[in-house]
Formats: structure tokens, C-alpha cells, sequence
């Protein structure tokens, strides 16, 4: 698409002067393209000599700070790869639906159309963030995935650029008086909540789920209200 | 799920090696894999080695000492909690510590950019001036200072002014191009060309 302009977003990456949406197309161009690994290693080592030559010390209290709060915080295990730089999403691409497509299938568009209205006015009751979903599903990178989880069927549109997908699902047996269906991503880093369902009618949920990051798992399970860390109850799991 | 490490960790507090290097590549790396391994006094060591560099470029890049401090620990703590993912065959460790210390200091300064920019349409156009003057600094940091400023001079003053827009004040290149009015790729090729140079006149090599 813009090949040759990928090469030269390199220098603007290593110094972090990029846009956000190009930050996402040079880490997509460095994962395949060698060259532009050195430079920006490069590039890297040279902007540390930039730094080092501003050396000022902190005071030794930013130190003492840092080390009480180093015991008391666990290290994440080793993983992998590194997803941001190294394989990226080549995982996923294939599975993917590119979402003009997906979007002329006539039984999604309808399903859809009233679904993500409810969740638009939802959260514009709660947050006012409709445009969010609509910013979303008009993002250039929008993609969609559909998966079944036993009876029900999940829809999920997904923008790397905006960090954040949408999930539908239908199908679902009605969430018991206190309890919600909440969304978790799973990645290399393990567990993380993304959000709870609402439910929009006929058997539909639907949530945003924001911080997306590079997942490789969307889960979903019926939790008790309130802020949870981890997922208690049992999960449906859609891969990405 | 997950179980919360338990820290336990054997501290073994002072017998430092205050003179094990100034920055050796291997020495660092060494150092960080004894941190991924839950070692304090190895992290204690790998502070020592790069709190300078990360402190002073938080301050450059956000001139508040109060933030930068903000910054240099959240730095570390990424450092700390992540070290054993460190991938050595993209970069460094000082490159690594000091990409992550640099990205959160443009981080913020884009964060309160975007709250500003919405108060006053013309924003911060003006780069902070540099802080640096007022601190006492010491030999050897001096004499990379002075190597650097003399890389940077070798520069043309359009590629000088792009690092200086980018890197030491956090602008975007688009940001750059809408302040100088001049095209997103000629700002583009500046910041390449002034990096390039930069990278060979101060010897970089991978
Ligand atoms: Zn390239």
C-alpha cells in the first residue's frame, strides 16, 4: 500500500516522533523488512548517546522508591517473541475478514445494525462515546473475526489503530440477576479484563473492549458485578 | 491463575563494583539477566548504570524535574517486571531502557500537549530552553556532552532543528512539518540525513 513511504517512517519511530496509526504501520514494516531493523538499531544506539550526554543524577530518593516498590512487584515470566516488533499479527491474517467485506453479508449488516446502535447508546448514556464504536468500525484496519462458542455465535471487529474491538454475541443464555458477562484478552502476558458485555435484546450482548494491545485470545465468562481481576467463572475462549 | 511471586530473593546489599564498567554492552546484559532472575542488587547496579541517562533525557524532554522523577521510576519498574523478556537481538539494554524512558517522556509531554492544544489553538510552539545549564554535571559526562554537541554541530541547521523538534522536545514529525511549514517528507528526510549523521560521527556501530 504505502511500501516505499514504510522504509522512511524508520528514523521517525526510533526517536518516537510518529503518529500513532504510522507507529502501527512501521512496527507492521520492521517486522518484515531487515534493512529497517538495523537502521533502527542503529538509530536506537545513537539516540542513547544522545541521552547520555544529558546525564543528570536523580535524587536518592527516586532510587529508594523504585527498590520498595520492586519488592513488592512480581516479574512477568520470559515470552516468547516480542509481539510488537517480531511476528506481529502474520498469526492472524489469514482468519481475518477483511470488515467491507464481511459488512455485505446481508444477515451481519442487519443483525448489526440494530445491535450496535444499542451498544452506541449505551455508552453514549453512560460515557458518551458513541462515536468510539463508530470511529472503530470505520477505522482503515477494521477487521472482523466469527467464531461459535457452543450455541452462541460471536462476531468480533477489531482495530489495531484503535486499540479496541467490538464483540457481539448471540445466543447467550440471559445473565442472572447480579452477575454480567465480561470480556478478558488473553496474550503472552497472560489474563487482563477488557470490559463488560450489555445486553442489547433477543438473546444479544455486545461490549467495547479497549486496550487491545496484540491479543491472541478473546474470552468471555459470566462473572458476579464489580471489578474482577482474573476470570472465576468458566470461559468461552475465541481465538484471534 | 497466577500466582504473585513471593520475593524471595537473596539481597546481598553493598559489594558493588562501582568501576565494572561505564556502559559495557556485555557488562549490561549480564546485569540484566541476574535482574530477570529477581537479583536487587544486580537491578541496584543496572540503576547506577543508566538512572543518569533516563532521569536527564525525562528532564530535557519534559523540563519538569518533579515528572522526569515520575518518569525514571516507572521506567525502572518496567525494567524490573520485564527484564526477562529483554530480546537482545533488537538492541541493546542501554537501548532498550533508554526507548522505553524517552517514549513515556513523549508519552506525557503529548498527553498534556492534547489537553492544551485544545485550550489555545496554537499551543506550545516554542521548544523549552534547556535546563542542563543550572546543574553541575561530572567529567566523563561532560566529555560525551561536548562529543555529542560537536556531532550535532557538524549537522545543517534544518536537520539540527528536526532532532532537536523531535527527540529533545517530543514533537511529532507531522508536528514538526505543521510548524515549519514545510512537507511531512522533507522533515522526513531531515531527520534521517541529521541521524545518520549523527550515528557516524559519533560511531555507533551494532
Ligand atoms: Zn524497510
Amino acid at each position: 500500500m504505502r511500501r516505499r513511504g514504510e522504509h522512511g517512517l524508520t528514523a521517525g519511530y526510533a526517536v518516537d516522533a510518529l503518529e500513532p496509526a504510522e507507529v502501527r504501520a512501521a512496527e507492521r514494516h520492521l517486522a518484515e523488512c531487515e534493512d529497517c531493523r538495523r537502521d533502527l538499531a542503529e538509530f536506537r544506539e545513537t539516540a542513547v548517546r544522545l541521552a547520555r550526554a544529558e546525564t543528570v543524577q536523580p535524587r536518592e530518593e527516586v532510587w529508594e522508591s523504585i527498590l520498595a516498590e520492586a519488592r513488592v512487584t512480581r516479574q512477568k515470566p520470559p515470552t516468547r517473541s516480542r509481539p510488537a516488533e517480531r511476528t506481529l499479527r502474520s498469526r492472524s491474517v489469514g482468519r481475518w475478514l477483511p470488515w467491507g467485506l464481511a459488512a455485505s453479508l446481508a444477515l451481519f449488516s442487519m443483525v448489526l445494525a440494530g445491535t450496535l446502535a444499542s451498544v452506541s447508546e449505551r455508552l453514549a448514556e453512560q460515557e458518551a462515546r458513541t462515536s468510539e464504536v463508530e470511529t472503530l468500525l470505520a477505522a482503515a484496519d477494521t477487521n472482523m473475526v466469527a467464531a461459535s462458542l457452543g450455541e452462541a455465535r460471536a462476531t468480533v471487529f477489531a482495530s489495531y489503530d484503535r486499540d479496541a474491538a467490538v464483540l457481539v454475541v448471540e445466543g447467550l443464555s440471559a445473565a442472572p440477576e447480579g452477575m454480567a458477562y465480561r470480556m478478558w484478552w488473553v496474550d503472552g502476558d497472560g489474563v487482563r479484563p477488557a470490559g463488560v458485555m450489555e445486553s442489547s435484546g433477543e438473546g444479544r450482548y455486545a461490549g467495547v473492549a479497549g486496550d487491545m494491545g496484540f491479543p491472541d485470545q478473546l474470552w468471555i465468562s459470566l462473572e458476579p458485578e464489580g471489578d474482577m481481576a482474573e476470570p472465576s467463572g468458566e470461559e468461552l475462549s475465541i481465538d484471534l | 491463575m497466577r500466582v504473585p511471586g513471593s520475593g524471595a530473593h537473596t539481597v546481598s546489599d553493598g559489594g558493588r563494583d562501582d568501576e565494572e564498567c561505564s556502559g559495557g554492552r556485555h557488562a549490561l546484559s549480564a546485569l540484566l539477566h541476574e535482574v530477570a532472575l529477581g537479583d536487587l542488587s544486580a537491578f541496584e547496579s543496572l540503576y547506577r548504570e543508566l538512572s543518569g541517562a533516563v532521569f536527564g533525557v525525562a528532564r530535557r524532554v519534559l523540563v519538569d524535574t518533579a515528572q522526569a522523577e515520575e518518569v525514571c521510576q516507572e521506567v525502572f519498574l518496567e525494567v524490573w517486571r520485564t527484564s526477562a523478556r529483554h530480546d537482545p537481538s533488537l538492541g541493546s539494554v542501554g537501548a532498550w531502557v533508554l526507548t522505553i524512558a524517552h517514549r513515556r517522556a513523549v508519552d506525557r509531554v503529548r498527553s498534556e500537549q492534547a489537553a492544551s492544544d485544545r485550550l489555545t489553538a496554537v499551543g506550545r510552539l516554542e521548544p523549552p530552553a534547556t535546563p542542563h545549564d543550572t546543574v553541575p554535571e561530572q567529567v566523563e559526562h561532560r566529555l560525551e556532552r561536548e562529543k555529542v554537541r560537536r556531532c550535532l554541530r557538524k549537522l545543517t541547521e534544518p536537520q539540527r532543528e528536526a532532532v532537536r523538534l523531535t527527540y529533545y522536545t517530543g514533537y511529532t514529525q507531522r508536528q514538526v512539518a505543521d510548524l515549519l511549514r514545510v512537507p511531512l517528507t522533507t522533515v522526513k528526510g531531515r531527520l534521517r540525513d541529521g541521524l545518520i549523521k549523527l550515528r557516524d560521527c559519533l560511531g555507533v556501530t551494532v
